[in-house]
């Protein structure tokens, strides 16, 4: 991974941050992600030499905008508590960059089978950064992981506490530049050696 | 009158689209470099959400939501399902209109904002407002003022990064948290002192 | 370059396809979720009404069971007169869900809702059968900020009101009122008072204020009930 692919996946998980208080809701927004992507990405594929250029995005958008619809109701009809939770962040994958840049810049251009193996890892490296911020957010702000409360009462009694802030926006905001940063940093000492 | 100013300071400062629910940053980070490419994208933005938020409204209330086709006699049919996928061809022609005038009467900042324009189409905010207003259940005024207020948010956090990374660049930010890393902090930062507006007495 | 005819034609059937699969989708699904959304409500009027579900998982069987054989839903109108066949589409009708233990009347339960911070919250809120002792409260939907406003829907924050009194020594309603800090004992009207949510304080004013709105519109039949229920005790 460049330095490139991380920054676009920043800006990816830009809609879904909101939902990242907590590990499970991450979860789950990521496999719906890949679930999208990598469908839109074949589906786009596969009808590649026979979109005319002119309507080209708003096929592309059509295609993905059904998918995500087609998400949402099954996550309404089998996973009820959860879609609520997810609320209208689940739709909001239609506008995902990564989903309609990898769209326009892969799938457009390579074969079915290709374009799937993209979807899944973007969505995967999406998943890597969403669970990462939920992570930090949850056990800094709640003191659980996934629901499995770490932080005992015995530290609550000695002085512990959670640090609201991180379940507020500007906790999501610095995990996510202290991320970025640890991931460059990384990177570059990779290259380096 | 105070219902609707209420709105506005909601969601300028308490609610803001950008600082708080995250949605708009895609092309937020990317275009942020220059103030006045911001100010130009901010102001599409404003104009965009007031149109479309009205626009999405009177489609959910009168052809999506459950019973709203019962002025052409079909009361139990409930399209809400279709809501997303309406929404964005809705933006999205919207914002094909926006271009056309721009062209028309400023073509200097249609170059400016170049491919900016278009992404507005796929900018989370401006769907994000839409589907907010469906779920609060907002009427139509307050539907526009909402959308206007949004844009007028949006509009504020982008300007106001803009101003701020034009004078980081006199600062000195370690090599590897240019860049995103940084405009993530920044943001941070902003968000925090907006999140002082949160215990307005409204 | 292709023709205009065969971009119309390619994006019809494309239309075409995608809405079929779409709706095929939702209409499939729908029982599914309107029976998740009307289990979703039983199971908050149970729950704000006391029955409780740590020693039993709560199946989907097992709710509808329990509700049909404990709560009765009461239709009043504004007046607070029952309603015998309510039209429902009318918007001035009021629900109450009164339930029944070993064939007791052990309570009634309305639907709240209003203002908080983020924006409408949705809950019900609980009554003995003396309609003026409370039995609960809870919250199903809200947007409030969690671990600040969303503490409303934790337990700590129900619990408070659970035997608080609704109505002063006057017989008049005086509702629940969520006061900044804690309740002190000394204070003659604690029983009218919650706790706050440290924080959280135009949330803790929201429910204040739809929580008396609420009880307000629902005050005629209530005051006859403990009417009633003071002539039978005589």
């Amino acid at each position: 991974m460049g330095e490139n692919p991380i920054s676009i996946h920043v800006l990816g998980i830009c809609s879904a941050l909101a939902i990242t208080t907590k590990i499970d809701t991450a979860v789950v927004m990521t496999l719906a992600v890949i679930a999208v992507l990598s469908i839109s990405n074949t589906v786009i594929s596969l009808l590649r030499n026979n979109i005319p250029n002119k309507v080209r995005i708003i096929i592309q958008m059509s295609v993905i905008a059904s998918l995500v619809i087609i998400a949402d109701q099954i996550l309404k009809a089998y996973m009820y508590d959860m879609s609520k939770l997810l609320g209208v962040f689940l739709g909001l994958i239609i506008t995902n960059c990564i989903v309609l840049g990898r769209a326009e810049a892969f799938a457009m251009q390579n074969s079915p089978g290709k374009s799937f193996l993209d979807g899944l890892g973007n969505g995967l490296g999406y998943g890597a950064i969403l669970i990462s911020v939920a992570f930090f957010r949850e056990i800094i702000g709640f003191g659980s992981i996934y629901g499995k409360q770490i932080i005992t009462n015995q530290m609550y009694l000695s002085g512990y506490e959670n640090n609201g802030l991180m379940i507020l926006s500007p906790g999501a905001f610095f995990i996510l530049g202290l991320i970025v940063w640890a991931h460059r940093a990384y990177t570059k000492v990779l290259d380096k050696e | 009158m105070q219902h609707y100013i209420n709105i506005i300071i909601n969601s300028v400062f308490i609610e803001n689209i950008l600082l708080v629910y995250f949605l708009g940053m895609c092309s937020f980070l990317s275009i942020s470099k220059k103030v006045e490419t911001s100010i130009g994208l901010g102001l599409a933005v404003i104009f965009v959400l007031s149109i479309t938020a009205p626009a999405n409204w009177a489609i959910n209330e009168y052809l999506l939501a459950e019973g709203a086709l019962d002025w052409a006699g079909l009361e139990n049919i409930n399209l809400d399902f279709l809501q997303y996928i309406v929404f964005i061809s809705v933006i999205a022609a919207m914002v094909q209109l926006v271009e056309m005038v721009m062209d028309r009467f400023s073509p200097v900042l249609y170059v400016n904002l170049g491919i900016f324009l278009p992404l507005i189409t796929v900018n989370c905010s401006i769907l994000g407002t839409s589907l907010f207003l469906v779920e609060r259940e907002y009427n139509l005024l307050e539907s526009t003022v909402y959308g206007f207020g949004s844009g007028l948010g949006f509009f504020l956090a982008i300007v106001s990064l803009a101003t701020i990374r034009k004078r980081m660049r006199y600062s000195n930010v370690p090599p590897t948290l240019r860049g995103v890393g940084m405009s993530m902090l920044l943001t941070g930062l902003i968000s925090m002192a907006f999140l002082g507006f949160s215990g307005i007495g409204l | 370059m292709r023709s205009d005819t065969y971009t119309i034609f390619f994006t019809l059937i494309v239309t075409v396809i995608l809405g079929l699969l779409i709706s095929i989708t939702a209409d499939t699904l729908r029982t599914k979720q309107e029976i998740n959304e009307d289990l979703d409500i039983k199971k908050n009027i149970l729950s704000v009404l006391g029955y409780s579900h740590s020693d039993v998982e709560w199946t989907s069987n097992k709710i509808q069971s329990i509700y049909e054989n404990n709560i009765k839903e009461i239709i009043i109108d504004s007046k607070g007169n029952e309603v015998q066949k309510p039209d429902l589409s009318n918007v001035d009708v009021l629900k109450i869900y009164q339930s029944t233990e070993n064939g007791l009347l052990s309570g009634y339960a309305i639907p709240i809702s209003g203002k908080g911070l983020w924006g409408t919250m949705y809950g019900y809120f609980a009554m003995d059968s003396d309609a003026s002792t409370v039995k609960g409260i809870t919250f199903y939907k809200h947007k409030e900020t969690p671990g600040l406003g969303g503490e409303v829907d934790k337990d700590w924050f129900k619990n408070n009101f659970v035997g608080k009194k609704l109505i002063d020594a006057d017989g008049k309603l005086v509702s629940i009122e969520v006061i900044k800090g804690y309740v002190s004992n000394s204070d003659s009207n604690a029983s009218h008072k919650v706790d706050g949510i440290s924080g959280a304080t135009i949330t803790g004013k929201g429910v204040t204020t739809f929580l008396k709105k609420d009880l307000q519109k629902y005050e005629p039949y209530f005051a006859k009930i403990r009417k009633l229920n003071q002539i039978d005790s005589l």
